[in-house]
């Protein structure tokens, strides 16, 4: 199965990163679509069906956060996997956001191999965290 | 909840800089003069006590680790500010579990860029709370500082 991937970082160094670490996990990868805050990500997931999401918490204009809260309230939406890749690292804030309905967490600074685990164990059907 | 102090600084920027850039730092107490305009990012951080964080690096050294980040022989001159917004917002995020501890959430901004003067910066640097300066192999000099307030700030 080819995966169509969505990254929404504000910094594009970083959503650079996340391509390339995709690209070095040696996952199928159709297209990978990039948005620099969760308005924009909006925007691209009422567009393009999107597999998997990758998604910084703090960015101008709509937070990670408020993203995953909006997806939860779309009946099409709230069944697409979000995983949020941050720096950051306390437990508390990753527990309040796997109430919120983040299929795992991957902290920054990362490892390519983090992302190949992550789809594998998210689209497979199974929660991580990394 | 602990005061940010130099040797913490000193720690979270290194190790952050060793993992994400593969670039080895160490702290210096005399370090060079910075050769002209620097890139300065800054970071407000909000917790049990609010700050703002700081790093600055000169564009030639930004460029290197904006490289280093994307494992690439070199980099555009446009990725240098956002390499050194990012690298402090990751240092960022490893100096907030030292400061408040894991089960805490502590509230992190957007990392702003600009390039300012050596003066301008130094000054900042000087009116810090702590600061530090740290020197990679080649001997090329990292400032890291915390600015920490009493009254507690909203992130940017």
């Amino acid at each position: 199965m080819s995966y169509s991937i969505l990254v929404v970082d504000d910094s594009s160094i970083v959503r650079t990163m996340v391509r390339k670490s995709i690209a070095m996990a040696g996952l199928d990868v159709g297209a990978i679509h990039e948005a620099s805050n969760g308005m924009e990500a909006l925007e691209v997931l009422a567009k393009e069906w999107i597999d998997i999401v990758f998604a910084d918490l703090n960015m101008p204009q709509m937070s990670g956060t408020e993203l995953v809260e909006r997806m939860a309230l779309d009946g099409t939406l709230g069944s697409t996997p979000v995983v949020i890749v941050s720096s950051e690292q306390s437990q508390a804030k990753i527990e309040e956001l796997t109430r919120c309905g983040i299929r795992a967490y991957i902290k920054k600074p990362f490892r390519p191999e983090s992302f190949r685990d992550v789809v594998e164990n998210v689209l497979g059907g199974k929660d991580a965290t990394s | 909840m602990s005061q940010p102090s130099r040797e913490m600084l000193a720690a979270t920027l290194g190790r952050t800089l060793e993992e994400a850039a593969f670039l080895f730092v160490e702290a210096e107490e005399h370090p060079p003069p910075f050769q002209g305009a620097v890139l300065e990012a800054r970071l407000r951080y909000a917790g049990d006590h609010a700050g703002e964080l700081i790093l600055a690096m000169e564009p030639a050294l930004a460029a290197f680790l904006a490289a280093n980040l994307l494992g690439e022989d070199e980099a555009e001159a446009a990725r240098s500010a956002d390499a050194v917004g990012e690298l402090l917002n990751m240092a960022a995020g490893m100096l907030a579990v030292e400061l408040f501890g894991p089960d805490q959430s502590c509230r992190l901004g957007v990392p702003e860029v600009r390039e300012v003067s050596a003066e301008d910066h130094l000054r900042a640097f000087d009116e810090a709370t702590c600061a530090v300066s740290l020197v990679e192999e080649a001997g090329r000099r990292i400032d890291v500082a915390a600015r920490v307030s009493l009254e507690p700030e909203r992130p940017r």
